[in-house]
């Protein structure tokens, strides 16, 4: 005799877009689409523009679970190597010396990854915190590396923390990645809304009110 | 050159984050009538895109959920120089691993940002942003 249990998993559905505060929408879509277009580009040094001086960046890399794929483009040295999973470096001296400090490191370590093109139109963007003094933004998504035989797409998730500069304009202070290999399902959808037009918000996000805590 | 303080602050974002993880899943899969008392009462979870404020709330969304079980593979931290909340310390962490639903045997990738900010000596969750590695695409 069994117990009356479901084994269907349901979950609440996905939506592409959350925005904390809809006033940060033009200036999501306008990084978004900015940092990307130099992210692809021939050379990533203009990037240097984008961070503060004493900007943060790390990135963790893993193959997916039980992924028997072993082709060439399938492998992930180019990010493995430089990895900062911190539940395999434990030294501390280990974590210091993975973790880039100051925009010339950042954009020298950006420098050296793999050159890309990312699928705009299929990124999840999620903005958690928008206020006067700080913006996060995280995102999920898919590139495809462009100068790599075969052009293999991974799936990426990260995290930019922009605070406002003196100029009038935006910095980024942390940077944060993670790499892995897409899934069969990403890559059957990935590039498949097309490449050409800017990333755009597919679903309106429910209006959510700032968090008054978090206001400086 | 980084300085001490510096170099402290990154050591001390990566143990933060270890610890904080470690009791995170934990209570997450366990005992999960107790894991809105890691989030600020202002807090914000984004869950796949569905953005839920405050602490009762997450509460109740969490609650909602199937069963989960989730293995962690990767674990990274970096320390916030302007402090989220005045004053605070402020981490941000990025845990990545398989989640498996209602012992289901499907593993499905996922990956988490949290900001975490020490308040009266707890860390407590500002932002929790959590995707399923899935295609978002319509």
């Amino acid at each position: 005799i069994g117990f009356d249990v479901s084994d269907e998993v349901t979950l609440p559905s996905n939506r592409q877009w959350f925005l904390v505060d809809q006033a940060g929408q033009n200036l999501v879509r306008d990084f978004v689409t900015q940092y990307f277009a130099i992210y692809d580009s021939d050379s990533r040094q203009p990037l240097l523009e984008a961070y503060e001086e004493t900007a943060m960046f790390s990135m963790a890399a893993t193959y997916p679970t039980g992924d028997m794929r072993n082709a060439p483009e399938n492998k992930l040295n180019a990010y493995i190597s430089k990895s900062r999973n911190i539940m395999r470096i434990t030294e501390r001296e280990s974590r210091r010396r993975y973790l880039k400090i100051g925009k010339l490191q950042v954009v020298s370590f950006l420098s050296d990854l793999p050159k890309t093109k990312h699928d705009l139109l299929g990124f999840a963007v999620d903005l958690p915190v928008f206020t006067p003094g700080m913006i996060v933004l995280t995102m999920n998504g898919v590139f495809k590396e462009t100068n790599v035989s075969g052009n293999p797409t991974r799936s990426f998730h990260r995290t930019f923390v922009i605070i406002p500069n003196s100029n009038g304009g935006f910095s980024i202070t942390n940077d944060m990645m993670f790499v892995t290999n897409t899934t069969r399902e990403q890559e059957a959808k990935a590039f498949s809304a097309g490449t050409e037009q800017p990333a755009a918000p597919v679903v309106q996000a429910p209006a959510v009110a700032p968090q008054p805590a978090l206001q400086p | 050159m980084a300085s001490e303080v510096v170099l402290k602050n990154v050591d001390n974002a990566c143990e933060t984050a270890e610890e904080f993880t470690r009791l995170f899943y934990k209570q997450l899969d366990n005992s999960r009538h107790l894991t809105s008392k890691l989030y600020l009462d202002t807090g914000l979870l984004v869950w796949n895109g569905n953005g839920i404020n405050g602490n009762e709330k997450i509460q109740k969304f969490l609650m909602d959920l199937p069963a989960s079980n989730h293995v962690l593979k990767t674990l990274d931290a970096q320390h916030i120089k302007n402090n989220l909340v005045s004053n605070k310390l402020t981490y941000l962490i990025q845990a990545c691993g398989d989640v498996t639903y209602n012992n289901d045997q499907v593993k499905t990738p996922f990956q988490q940002t949290f900001l975490v900010v020490a308040i009266e000596g707890k860390w407590k969750i500002a932002s929790d942003c959590f995707r399923l590695q899935v295609p978002y695409n319509n």
